[in-house]
């Protein structure tokens, strides 16, 4: 011991200050540990939570394609005697979605019926509406089930919601204006009539099962689904993509009441998520 | 000759205790610097041992000698996401209760605790529940506009006779996720499925971040409910920056955080939001005049400054800021959808969200 003191005592001032130095500094930083954990008494508890996905639903033209490749322009129905009809393809197609809703609004300057079907692709051909492409090739598409007003628990339940009751001139579809005073305000604000053709009819089905199913013939064992994506049910159903094809049939009855006269109607096809 | 000797003898062992008196001086100021040092050491130990409580904690199974305040304390079983823990700070612990070195505790959940990360499926979830829940297009346990609900803890003080005050702060860390896509049916799957996590914290420095981060700041918001104005009811108030304070706890406390987010505007400017009693819808109101810019995405030229309030803005000022709002129908409808854009942008990059709850010694 005393020969360790002596050592020390033998090192220059510098080299005794510098030891002084690092012990000190040593002791301290082993005190200060514990010390400072005293200090901090913070606590914390945490938990993790997803974010979901925004939904996406989107409506398309025949084939997938983009919904400007949609027209319902031009609709010629010859001198009006005779009755007819005139298809369009449309498509919704969704991620992360599984059912929802249709909704078609249209003006009614125009006697014609709007029917909407479900529809698959055909994919033999030869068959069925055409719906042209943009490149010029054909695709065709068989309608399946009509909707209707008939059932209103049935799956392919759709009605006018804002029909005007009792006789009308005509046998027009025409809007009712008395059908909801709170929309109706807010829709035209001044005390105006409004013309009751540019008053729109609002079409709306129930809650469409992306994923339902048909049979191509009625004594078929096997069901086909309308979700374009997963027809032969090969992938599991918690997935949440599809397409399901529509036809939209305009007819008109042939009895002089729709004539090539130029007559203009506005129609938006809408879908939403239910 | 011997005269000289002494003479010389004397000089060099006047000279030798010369030297000898400076080596001990030397030597006494080095021992005294080190005495001081250890003194300062011995007084901090002390004062920190006298200040701090050294009771021996009996807890049923759990004997802590603990030398802090109080514990926080969950009660109910993990929650579906936990296992990111990991990633996220893996200083956290699974558990009941903070203890001892366990300052960092995951919380427990139980139906009507949580933030739709509970599995309220029949028994526990399956590895392939799981993998389904964490799927993209999977939105039975996540956050949507819309939700809301609550999440609880209980502070236990260590020490009843001794009242203390705590400040409580919640903090969100978010997280983008990679979701890659297998087949041709565009369906995303979770990175993790095949065992290649791609987690990336998200940073309000950073630019694809800034926008969702600041969303998400404005439309997922916290509330707590004590009665400040002494008329005996409690009422929510909303949580701001620096958290919260409970003050005076001499027993065991539970706290109740509500958590919202609004499904729309109309939802905030009607002052009916789900989840929120009317004190709260109508600071939640005040504070999106006060800050439309991280609830709303400003479309390009967008300047919400005349529709901005001060934090001391009057009921008045909030209800004329309103009606400049809702004004006209196309208007209304504008702010709107500026207000689903934003949520567009939540939902389109953040992934998770981590909510740490720091509790600490209210000074």
């Amino acid at each position: 011991m005393s020969q360790l003191i002596k050592r020390i005592l033998k090192l220059p001032a510098s080299k005794k200050i510098q030891i002084i130095i690092s012990i000190s500094l040593t002791l301290l930083f082993i005190i200060s540990f514990p010390v400072l954990a005293w200090f901090t008494t913070q606590k914390k508890i945490a938990t993790v939570a997803k974010v979901n996905s925004p939904a996406k639903l989107s409506i398309k033209s025949g084939a997938k394609e983009d919904i400007i490749q949609f027209r319902m322009s031009g609709i010629n129905v010859g001198d009006g005697t005779e009755p007819g009809h005139k298809d369009y393809v449309f498509c919704v197609e969704g991620e992360e979605v599984s059912t929802y809703k249709l909704q078609i609004a249209h003006t009614t300057n125009i006697n014609f019926t709007y029917t909407l079907y479900k529809a698959y692709t055909n994919e033999a051909g030869g068959e069925g509406v055409e719906y042209i492409d943009n490149e010029g090739n054909i695709h065709y598409y068989i309608c399946k089930e009509k909707f209707s007003s008939n059932d209103t628990s049935s799956a392919l339940y759709g009605h006018y919601i804002n029909l005007k009751p009792g006789d009308f001139s005509e046998n027009r579809k025409i809007a009712d204006n008395n059908y909801a005073d709170q929309y109706y305000e807010k829709s035209y604000e001044n005390d105006d009539v409004i013309q009751q053709y540019a008053e729109p009819l609002y079409w709306q089905t129930g809650t469409i099962d992306a994923n339902c199913e048909y049979k191509i013939n009625s004594n078929d064992t096997d069901s086909i689904s309308y979700n374009e994506y997963n027809r032969y049910n090969t992938t599991a159903q918690s997935d949440k993509n599809f397409l399901n094809f529509y036809v939209l049939s305009v007819s008109w009855p042939g009895d002089n009441s729709v004539r090539n006269d130029k007559e203009t109607d506005i129609i938006y096809l809408t879908a939403t998520i239910e | 000759m011997k005269n000289r000797d002494k003479t010389n003898m004397k000089v060099s062992s006047a000279v030798n205790q010369d030297e000898l008196k400076v080596i001990k001086r030397k030597f006494i100021v080095m021992l005294a610097a080190m005495g001081v040092l250890a003194a300062a050491i011995l007084v901090f130990r002390s004062t920190a041992w006298f200040t701090s409580n050294k009771d021996v904690l009996g807890d049923g199974m759990q004997m802590t000698a603990s030398d802090t305040l109080f514990e926080l304390k969950t009660s109910g079983s993990s929650g579906l996401y936990d296992e990111y823990f990991e990633k996220f700070d893996s200083e956290y612990q699974h558990g009941n209760k903070t203890a001892g070195a366990n300052q960092k505790l995951i919380w427990q959940l139980s139906s009507g605790n949580n933030m739709n990360n509970y599995w309220t499926g029949d028994g526990s979830p399956t590895k392939d529940d799981l993998n389904k829940i964490k799927r993209i297009e999977s939105s039975d346990y996540g956050l949507s506009p819309g939700d809301y609900g609550q999440i609880k803890f209980t502070i236990i003080p260590n020490d009843k006779t001794h009242a203390f005050s705590v400040q409580i702060h919640p903090e969100m860390t978010c997280f983008r996720v990679d979701y890659y896509t297998t087949d041709d049916n565009n369906q995303g799957h979770l990175a993790g499925d095949q065992n290649d996590d791609t987690f990336a914290r998200m940073e309000s420095d950073k630019e694809e971040d800034k926008e969702a981060l600041k969303f998400i700041s404005g439309h997922l918001l916290y509330f707590y409910e004590a009665d400040t104005d002494g008329n005996g009811i409690n009422e929510m108030h909303l949580i701001g920056k620096d958290g919260f304070l409970i003050e005076n706890i001499t027993d065991n406390t539970d706290v109740v955080i509500y958590w919202v987010w609004p499904e729309s505007l109309s939802n905030i400017i009607n002052e009916e939001v789900e989840g929120l009693d009317a004190a709260g819808s109508s600071a939640l109101k005040h504070y999106f005049f006060e800050n439309p810019d991280i609830f709303l995405k400003k479309a390009e030229n967008d300047d919400f400054s005349d529709i901005t309030i001060g934090t001391d803005a009057t009921a008045e000022e909030v209800n004329a800021k309103s009606a400049i709002i809702t004004a006209d129908r196309l208007i209304y409808s504008s702010y709107r959808r500026k207000y689903n854009d934003a949520d567009q942008i939540i939902g389109s990059n953040i992934g998770y969200i981590f909510l740490e709850m720091s509790v600490d010694i209210a000074k």
